[in-house]
């Protein structure tokens, strides 16, 4: 019963993490995304979702937030299309600016991260040793 | 599929209720939102989409247009305030000048302290009570249902919820009792003051007034060459 109620505070607490981790990388995985070609909201959804960030919590509830964000931020512009479908359907396409942003947020914050949390990693190895 | 379309549509309806702007941008978030179910449906996936969606008011916060805090102009929301309070202005100048009439000493606080002592003169024993009840209840009962009042509506602003959606009639009330503390009632507007651009009752229901005209522009772009 001890080792239910540890192995349940220790998926709850792995959950929180991966909120926590989403929240600091969704920006950048749909820019990321969008850098390739244009999407709509679901196609985006499960892509991310279904590849490596299916670790990471990313819903509907944080997805389309982002977007509207991003929106209005100039970093993705909609565009409605019928495609012969009974309802138009919104596609999200990467700007010049969203582009110059998903630059700045890969190259220099998360490699940078990334960097460091090895350089800590391989500190902390050295002390042990 | 017709049962998932039916449930889409049900769902959407909802979804639409709790929505606020104007019909146009309304429209694209629901058609953003059957769109999103109808992808989900296709792939088997509409219950399990739902079920992250949660109710429809929670999925109406997901795909609203999340309002910037310093929306609304302070010029524009303070003619607003003056147009909905005409009834407690006019019953505050009316006894001001029923008090000078009457020899007694200036009188005169806007808001007007509530009383219910007959002694105090039938302005004060009905008048203050009647203006305070439009100012308070109908007025709030106007922001739950509508998201708007006729002084917000004439200077283009809503009321709406940090996530953008229509606000409830008990909110809509709640942020407005300040009134009955009289003059006291401006406590709740020191954040203004201090350069916030939310009252102390707005933070508190976690409400905003936004610039409805200003919405309509951001959202509208790039809708436009498609319509």
């Amino acid at each position: 019963m001890e080792n239910e109620t540890t192995t349940g505070s220790e998926t709850a607490d792995l959950s929180r993490l991966r909120r926590e981790l989403t929240r600091g990388t969704a920006e950048m995985a749909v820019l990321s995304v969008l850098s390739s070609s244009r999407r709509y909201g679901y196609e985006l959804l499960k892509l991310l979702r279904g590849t490596g960030l299916k670790m990471l919590e990313i819903k509907e509830g944080t997805l389309y937030p982002l977007l509207h964000r991003l929106e209005t931020a100039g970093l993705v512009v909609p565009t409605w299309e019928a495609e012969g479908r009974i309802r138009p359907r919104k596609y999200y396409e990467i700007t010049d600016q969203g582009r110059r942003r998903l630059l700045l947020l890969l190259r220099a914050e998360w490699d940078g991260l990334v960097e460091a949390m090895k350089e800590l990693r391989a500190m902390l190895d050295e002390v042990r040793k | 599929m017709r049962d998932d379309e039916q449930i889409i549509e049900d769902y959407a309806r909802v979804f639409e209720r709790h929505l606020v702007g104007p019909a146009k941008d309304k429209e694209r978030r629901t058609q953003e939102l059957v769109g999103h179910l109808s992808d989900a449906a296709q792939d088997g996936e509409l219950a399990g989409t739902l079920k992250r969606l949660g109710p429809p008011e929670s999925a109406a916060a997901t795909f609203a247009k999340k309002p910037t805090p310093d929306y609304a102009p302070l010029g524009r929301r303070i003619t607003a305030i003056l147009i909905d309070h005409l009834p407690l202005i006019g019953v505050s100048v009316a006894m001001l000048v029923q008090s000078i009439q009457r020899g007694h000493d200036y009188y005169f606080a806007l808001p007007p302290r509530l009383s219910f002592d007959q002694g105090d003169g039938l302005l004060h024993f009905v008048g203050v009570p009647l203006a305070i009840v439009w100012s308070i209840v109908v007025l709030g009962i106007m922001e739950g249902v509508r998201g708007t009042t006729p002084g917000k509506m004439l200077m283009k602003l809503r009321v709406v919820t940090e996530s953008g959606t229509k606000i409830h009639v008990g909110d809509g009330i709640f942020r407005r009792v300040c009134l009955l503390l009289g003059p006291f009632a401006w406590i709740d507007w020191l954040p203004i003051a201090f350069n916030e651009r939310r009252r102390i009752l707005e933070h508190l229901t976690h409400t905003v007034v936004i610039d409805a005209d200003g919405s309509r522009q951001q959202a509208a772009p790039s809708l436009k060459r498609r319509d």
